[in-house]
């Protein structure tokens, strides 16, 4: 049987209580961070861009960019739908430094500030594939909890 | 920020045009075959919306990343970035014909690029951003320096994603400028793209209504003396 599939993408987030395919594509510096609730089979995806929200801007932008409150929103989104904040289980995949160049280092930065988030939350990362050169694609199945990490050339490995 | 009017666009996409003009020129000159440029495509837009202007994010390309900055009395500011998305298949067909001078043969059957082969793109787009800036400088009158160029080989989709990611840790939104160009008897066909920080767009859009002013005045007074 197929599933149904739902695309995440940059400064956006997904909570699903039912088997589903939940899909970020082109990672670079971002991060994909899934949450899984394995009693009551509740998956969550945040595509993050970036780490902190920069002090003192006036412009009005979607916070749902930085780490600290999409992770916020996706747990609050999760509860809502009945997952318990103790069962959650981090994978998270991403960060990776696309240009060969100490100038772009937003994929780093995200890596940190994702993991302290989650610290601060008690939620434990349980699997990753972060940082490196190249970019990913992220399939996560929201029946299992597994996720399936794959390249622009074709390449996979489950997580 | 505030959204430009028809006018302010429209000359912007002029000052554009000419930066285009001019490095389509450079590489016309450096392969020896006509270019064919399209007119610019000026856009406002969220940040996060700009792969879908460029097509499929999974496409393996390869892009050239030029850093923008301004000389200003301290020191430099980052200004923006010039963006050179060559997709698979004219990255490969670019880079014979750019190698084809130095003697070094490449095979166009092989799907995969190598050093050479990149190298030779960073160079062109380096070339090309230099000729751009340089008249787009001179129209504006200010000096705008770029960094080495940076190249990734991966899915367009990430690559323009981290590259929007640097810049969105300062804006929302930025001005797009994507033009491509095609080259004789080639299917050789790559987009590239300025991106601007608010700062600067407003600097640009000053010196527009600036220049517009002046060429009114101008056209004024001759008016006047032609008939007195």
């Amino acid at each position: 049987m197929m599933v149904e599939k739902i695309s995440v993408w940059a400064g956006e987030l997904a909570v699903v209580d039912k088997p589903c395919l939940l899909e970020a594509i082109g990672l670079g510096s971002c991060i994909a961070v899934c949450l899984y609730d394995e009693i009551h089979e509740i998956g969550g995806l945040a595509h993050i861009m970036l780490g902190h929200r920069p002090e003192n801007t006036r412009e009005e932008i979607n916070p749902l960019r930085y780490a600290d409150k999409a992770i916020d929103e996706l747990i609050k989104e999760m509860m809502a739908v009945g997952s318990k904040q103790y069962n959650l289980k981090a994978k998270i995949f991403g960060g990776a430094a696309m240009f060969s160049n100490s100038i772009f280092r937003i994929g780093d930065q995200n890596i940190k500030a994702v993991k302290e988030k989650l610290a601060e939350k008690k939620i434990r990362v349980i699997a990753e594939d972060v940082g490196g050169k190249k970019g990913r694609n992220v399939w996560f199945n929201t029946e299992d909890g597994t996720v399936v990490v794959g390249n622009a050339f074709g390449s996979t490995k489950e997580y | 920020m505030q959204e430009l009017s028809k006018l302010e666009l429209d000359s912007i996409t002029e000052i554009m045009g000419i930066g285009a003009g001019h490095a389509s020129k450079a590489l016309s000159q450096m392969i020896d075959k006509r270019i064919k440029i399209r007119v610019p495509d000026v856009e406002m837009r969220s940040l996060e919306k700009i792969p879908e202007v460029l097509g499929n994010p999974e496409e393996v390309v390869v892009t050239v990343y030029v850093g923008l900055k301004s000389k200003e009395m301290d020191g430099h500011r980052h200004v923006g970035s010039l963006v050179f998305v060559y997709p698979m298949e004219s990255a490969i067909e670019l880079s014979a014909l750019l190698l084809e001078k130095e003697d070094y043969k490449v095979d166009t059957s092989n799907t995969e690029l190598d050093e050479m082969q990149i190298s030779a793109l960073e160079e062109t787009s380096n070339i090309l951003s230099g000729a751009s800036l340089a008249a787009i400088s001179k129209v504006l009158d200010v000096e705008i320096i770029e960094t080495l160029p940076y190249s990734s080989y991966d899915s367009l989709g990430a690559t323009l994603s981290s590259i929007i990611a640097e810049i969105a840790s300062k804006t929302q939104k930025v001005l797009a400028f994507k033009t491509s160009f095609e080259i004789e008897d080639h299917r050789i066909k790559s987009y590239f793209m300025l991106l601007l920080e608010p700062r600067t767009l407003k600097q640009l859009i000053n010196r527009v209504d600036d220049l517009f002013h002046d060429l009114l005045a101008d056209y004024v007074e001759e008016e006047y003396t032609e008939t007195g």
